[in-house]
């Protein structure tokens, strides 16, 4: 950008090379071009007939170079995009927050709040205020969430009809995805891997795994826990009433560990009266971990052929480098502790399981571990045909979970297919009628934008939105109707058991009017020079 | 005046123009100084204007990673903006002086040094004396801060009633994005203000609050925690989740075998040692748990990472344990629980720990985040504000509302005076500036007024802000405010229907107005001060661009006999010839063996090349005749740009002379052998095109012909023409790559 000139010939660059400033319309406009473009983008998806993108990695570099990636799920779609408009920014940041916090609604949120920034365009150009708009904005939000809420409806206390309520909850967010055919099943998978979370919010207990081959509807629920690793050789490959010692501890050589200590010796004899030392030190720690009375022993890290062949000889089941993740899970789902001294086995709590035994899943071999004591873990296998549905498989599915497991927390739910957003358009409209003054311009075109949604969904579908949306708004005077999106006819969605969660709808509203008004507020975007680019010198 | 514009060719032949020299410093000085720092000042100003007061709007700040910061905060604006102009520079200290001083009104402060300065460019141009210009500065400020002394009033502070605070706040908070939440915020500000408050001493330390964000939730979310929370989680997922009465033993040595400071090597040299120094390991780690669990603590808290053997053992003899826990939240712990810091295990006794009534988790979302929160600390005045948003940028905008809302209670504890905001004050102190300014009687009187008419800018840039008609409105208030002699009137930017700021409550403290208006005197003496500067140069290029494709097409061969004298005559070879004959034809579009302006013209580059027209005027005219150009000139043309590296390669068209001339001719087109003022004019206008004023330009030619001219007939001659281009390689810079 070049600074401003003076009589002298002497340009003042305000700003460092490369640097810059945009100002009032241009910034507005960049602005909203940003927002629109990113809202645009992902439009399509929205709804029950959405359409999925192919995302393509750069082929240039990285871990990822060349892969594909087909889905639907917005916040997957957003993140992989490098955008660089600072508008665009913020919504990308708006759907990685609402998958973090709900899971599910990542496109909606940003398609709403792209839309109210369509609006704003108009506003704008009758010189409206953009403080006033959000004023405006800030009504019809409060309005928006105090219409939900009054028809939201709260069934945790029956159990069966709460259930039941899940199912439809699942059966609404897996419409959308891939698993849409197989939604009854998938539905199911996930409500009972929910319910037997009892109220937790915390997934780490239900682990998904995927694996190539068969079809989809070949996927699923195991009670119970499967590792993906391999029992040692030698080893039983099936015990019953196993009693597990679950381990991080080192099992190649225990170093000493403290430090600058080395081995200085004069003579190879004493390296090998060493060797056996430390080959004794094993052998100790082993019977030690036997004095637990365990017959399975889970390692975080490497078991060595000695301890393990001295595992063998015991007939114990030695399972060893199981990740992270996989011990701590263990660990939950088991009741054991995870040990690392084993000085006093009176004390160390062990974990219990009925069965263990080695069972194939397509060509691989996992250990399966059924009758845990804890209950709470379950197991999802996904069996698809090629890499990318088993991934679209498993983010549809990790979405449905986080919904479901939300809900769980926060049992009021609330209709989907677009009649929470007309509910909301109609009583924001009515409010905009109330308001005296500018702002009711303001909050009329809020109910516009949350209007808009039913419509793509409608659009996505291929059906007439106009004549749809209309009769719909004509409709939601006396009921809770919306259209029912394999006949494109208007319909009662408690009838139809299309519910969504009320705790996602509000987020995805309070969060797009957030991110529309901080956008809005924006008069000026100030670029600082990139940073120069290194030479990477690591490959020299 | 260094050299102005020297012609320079790149490798590729493509001539640039310097506008001063590379190699000597830029200077500036004078009355041409003030200007250009002024200049500077105000466009750093006019970027904050419209961010000031509660219809500010924000500012979208990309950083070099090209992530994104939207804020308010005038401080957090200029500090991120990368200004590369000193006096910018000057500007953004200046914001940050009072963010540091005040923490509030740091975009009022760059405002009002704008103003003032642009008030000094009117007075340099009366020709007034920057000096006095600065002195008048400073008996004005004088009035001023007088002024807001007597107007002030002294603010309640009462530790029950905390409205009157609360509503200092939310004038603060008032022109931030989280003013939808105002009064909560607000409220937790105050409250967490008064949490800590040093009351005897009328001090509050601000190490005691510490403001935490993490994204998700809503901004009512946003709660205040009477202790301590951090970003980090018990060190074995076993460990109970929350732990109640906890005794805290504060630790910061590593549970780990101990690791001497000195070097030393440690040899093992038989069995025996081997076991040894196994038996020692396993004593030291049951040693450094049992002191801990002897000195009755039941919580564990460390600055550094446990071992996994550590871990568990901690785990089994039921003590849970934080580990990486960083320096200043250790700090903050030990002061909130009233622990002690324990450098060693053998340091720790029962004295020493900390006690917290209640620890617990929390989690958050579905990324299983958690956060480790100490409530009901032994010693309660530490509080931790836990902002909650949609976005990571609200989240940060709100801590730093947050942080801005802190400082003014703050201030408030230790100055209850209070001044009116919504520019009453400005107002107000302007009206009595003013007044005092007619009984000075010197010189300065002028710059007194001036400044009166600079502190007017705050108010008028608010009602600006606020879609009202500015000057209009200003005037109503200042007459009201003399009718009425009421100093509390001020700009009603919330359309509440009232102009008394008391009645709205819109409040600012004293300090932070009498901090502004002296710091930003201060500055802009400081500037009018600085009569000379100079920097390193930055040399500006205007790159201009002529290549002519040379194609690559399909080859016609020219007449055997025309070849071989055209060979001979320009070194080109055989196979040079034919590719630009080839080229030639691609280019006669009318396939009737000479080219014209037209075929020229449609080569791009020459299209686009602002001298692209008087390039081919020099082609036509002195190459061609009658606007045509067969290939014969055509080669002889091109000829003249054949590298001369060897001596083998020059010819009569390729020498150094016949180069720089053809440069010349581009310039001197009455072919008088000399380039005078007009056709010099000509080039530059071409040149630069629209971007640059008349006048520039003008001068540009001027300090050119006056650098160049040795002979003093003010027209460049040929003899000078070299000379100056006399570094250049022309050779290099003027010739092409013919392909064969």
């Amino acid at each position: 950008m070049r600074g401003d000139l003076t009589t002298a010939l002497n340009p003042i660059p305000l700003y460092k090379q490369g640097g810059g400033e945009e100002k009032g319309e241009m910034a507005r406009l960049s602005a909203f071009a940003g927002a629109l473009a990113v809202g645009d983008l992902i439009k399509s998806t929205l709804g029950p007939k959405g359409m999925d993108k192919i995302l393509q990695c750069n082929m240039s570099g990285g871990p990822d170079a060349g892969k594909l990636l087909v889905t639907n799920d917005g916040a997957t779609i957003l993140s992989k995009i490098g955008v660089d408009n600072p508008v665009a920014k913020v919504l990308v940041d708006i759907s990685k927050v609402q998958d973090d916090e709900i899971g599910d609604g990542t496109t909606s949120v940003v398609v709403l709040a792209s839309e109210l920034l369509r609006e704003t365009e108009n506003l704008i150009s009758q010189k409206i205020h953009p403080q006033i708009i959000i004023s405006g904005w800030r009504k019809a939000t409060q309005e928006a969430v105090r219409s939900l809420e009054t028809v939201t409806k709260n069934n945790s206390l029956n159990v069966e009809q709460f259930k039941n309520d899940l199912m439809n909850i699942a059966r609404t967010t897996l419409s959308s995805k891939i698993l849409q055919g197989k939604k009854d099943y998938f539905a199911k998978l996930c409500v009972d891997a929910v319910l037997k979370l009892h109220g937790k919010t915390d997934l780490q207990s239900i682990q998904i795994i995927k694996r190539l081959g068969n079809n989809m509807s070949d996927s699923y629920l195991e009670e119970g826990f499967l590792l993906e690793k391999r029992i040692g050789i030698n080893m039983p490959k099936r015990i019953e009433n196993a009693r597990i010692l679950i381990a991080n501890t080192p099992m190649d050589t225990d170093k000493i560990k403290i430090f600058g200590s080395r081995v200085r010796v004069d003579s190879v004899a004493k390296v090998a009266e060493l060797e056996l030392a430390e080959k004794e030190k094993m052998k100790d720690k082993v019977d030690k971990i036997l004095k637990h009375g365990c017959n399975v022993f889970i390692n975080r890290q490497l078991i060595y052929d000695y301890p393990d062949q001295l595992f063998a000889e015991k007939g114990v089941m030695a399972i060893e480098h199981a990740d992270f993740e996989g011990v701590e899970r263990l660990a939950q789902v088991l009741g054991g502790e995870i040990i690392s001294t084993f000085d006093t086995p009176d004390k160390a709590r062990l974990g219990k399981c009925k069965l263990i035994e080695e069972i194939m899943i397509g060509e691989d071999k996992v250990i399966k571990f059924s009758g845990v004591g804890q209950g709470e873990a379950c197991t999802i296998v996904l069996r698809g045909a090629t890499q990318q549905i088993l991934d679209e498989a498993e983010r549809s599915i990790h979405d449905v979970l986080c919904v479901l497991s939300q809900t769980v927390k926060e049992p009021r739910i609330c209709y989907g297919g677009g009649a929470a957003e007309m509910l909301m358009a109609n009583a924001v409209s009515q409010l905009a009628e109330k308001t005296p003054g500018k702002e009711s311009i303001a909050i009329e075109s809020f109910s516009r934008a949350l209007r808009q949604l039913p419509t793509i969904i409608a659009d996505n579908a291929g059906y007439d939105s106009s004549e749809l949306i209309s009769n719909l708004r004509a409709a939601h005077a006396s009921n809770k109707s919306t259209f029912d999106m394999e006949n494109g006819t208007i319909a009662d969605m408690a009838q139809l058991g299309i519910l969504e969660s009320f705790h996602l709808k509000k987020q995805v509203v309070i969060s797009a009017a957030e991110a529309a008004e901080m956008v809005l507020r924006i008069d000026n975007i100030i670029r600082a020079p990139p940073r120069p680019r290194q030479r990477d010198m690591r490959n020299h | 005046m260094p050299s102005v514009g020297t012609l320079a060719f790149d490798e590729f032949g493509r001539p640039v123009i310097i506008l001063r020299g590379q190699d000597s410093k830029k200077r500036l000085f004078g009355i041409e100084a003030h200007k250009s720092h002024i200049l500077a000042a105000k466009a750093v100003a006019n970027t904050l204007k419209t961010s000031l007061g509660p219809r500010g709007m924000d500012k979208c700040m990309v950083s070099p990673d090209g992530d994104i910061t939207i804020t308010n905060d005038g401080a957090t604006i200029l500090s991120m903006m990368h200004v590369e102009n000193e006096i910018g520079k000057l500007l953004v200290q200046l914001s940050k002086s009072q963010d540091d001083e005040i923490g509030d009104g740091t975009t009022g402060v760059v405002v009002l040094a704008g103003a003032l300065l642009e008030q000094a460019e009117a007075l340099l141009d009366k020709g007034i004396h920057p000096i006095r210009i600065a002195d008048g500065y400073e008996l004005a400020a004088k009035i001023a801060l007088d002024h807001l002394d007597k107007i002030a009033e002294s603010y309640p502070l009462d530790l029950k009633k905390l409205d009157p605070l609360i509503n200092t706040a939310m004038t603060t908070l008032g022109s931030k994005i989280i003013n939808r939440c105002q009064y909560q915020m607000a409220e937790i500000a105050v409250s967490a203000i008064m949490n800590v408050a040093d009351m005897e001493r009328r001090d509050v330390n601000f190490e005691l609050i510490k403001v935490q964000g993490k994204v998700g939730g809503r901004l009512e979310d946003t709660i205040l925690v009477k202790g301590v929370v951090i970003d980090k989680t018990f060190s074995h997922p076993q460990m109970p989740k929350e732990v109640r009465d906890a005794k805290i033993a504060i630790l910061t040595c590593p549970f780990e075998p101990p690791k001497p400071k000195t070097k030393h090597k440690l040899d093992i040299t038989n069995v025996e040692d081997y076991k040894k120094l196994r038996e020692y390991e396993k004593e030291k780690f049951s040693e450094m748990i049992k002191s801990i669990k002897d000195s009755g603590a039941n919580l564990v808290i460390c600055q550094w990472g446990f071992d996994d053997e550590a871990n568990h053992l901690l785990l089994s003899q039921d003590l849970p344990a934080v580990r990486w826990v960083g320096g200043p939240e250790i700090e903050l712990i030990a002061i909130a629980t009233g622990g002690r810091i324990v450098p060693r295990f053998q340091e720790l006794t029962s004295e020493k720990l900390g006690f917290a009534g209640h620890v617990y988790e929390l989690d958050f979302g579905t990324t299983g985040d958690h956060m480790l929160c100490i409530e009901k600390c032994a010693k309660s005045n530490t509080c931790t504000i836990f902002v909650r948003g949609g976005n990571k940028m609200i989240v940060e905008e709100a801590k730093r509302a947050l942080h801005d809302a802190l400082c003014v209670v703050r201030n408030l504890v230790r100055d209850n005076r209070i001044v009116y905001g919504g520019g009453a004050c400005e107002i107000s102190c302007a009206i009595e500036v003013a007044k005092e300014a007619n009984k000075i009687p010197t010189i300065e009187q002028y710059a007194i007024r001036a400044f009166a008419d600079a502190l007017e800018s705050v108010p008028l840039a608010l009602a600006e802000n606020s879609g009202f008609s500015p000057i209009k409105l200003v005037s109503d208030v200042k007459s009201q405010q003399i009718a009425q002699n009421n100093s509390r009137l001020g700009i009603d930017c919330l359309n509440k229907g009232t102009n008394d700021m008391k009645a709205q409550s819109v409040i600012e403290t004293l300090i932070g107005k009498r901090q502004q208006i002296s710091l930003a005197t201060q500055l802009v003496r400081m500037i009018l001060k600085i009569d000379d500067i100079r920097l390193p140069a930055v040399s500006t290029h205007f790159r201009l661009i002529f290549t002519i494709d040379m194609g690559s097409n399909a080859s016609i061969m020219p007449q055997q006999e025309d070849l071989q004298t055209i060979c001979q005559q320009t070194g080109f070879t055989a196979k040079e010839v034919q590719r630009l004959y080839s080229r030639f034809k691609i280019l006669d579009k009318n396939n009737c063996e000479f080219l014209t302006r037209e075929n020229l013209l449609c080569i791009s580059e020459v299209n686009i090349n602002p001298l692209g027209k008087r390039l081919i005027d020099v082609i036509m005219e002195d190459y061609g005749e009658n606007n045509k150009i067969d290939f014969q000139q055509f080669i002889f043309l091109l000829a003249k740009f054949r590298r001369a590296k060897f001596k083998s390669s020059v010819t009569e068209f390729n020498t150094r002379n016949s180069k720089l001339r053809f440069l010349f001719d581009m310039y001197d087109r009455n072919h008088d052998m000399k380039i005078d003022r007009n056709e010099l004019l000509e080039v530059l206008k071409m040149m630069v095109g629209g971007n640059v004023h008349d006048d520039q330009i003008e001068m540009i030619a001027d300090h050119t012909i006056n650098e160049l001219d040795k002979d003093g007939d003010k027209s460049i001659t040929f003899e000078e023409f070299c000379k100056t281009l006399e570094r250049i390689d022309a050779d290099d810079k003027m010739s092409m790559k013919f392909l064969t």
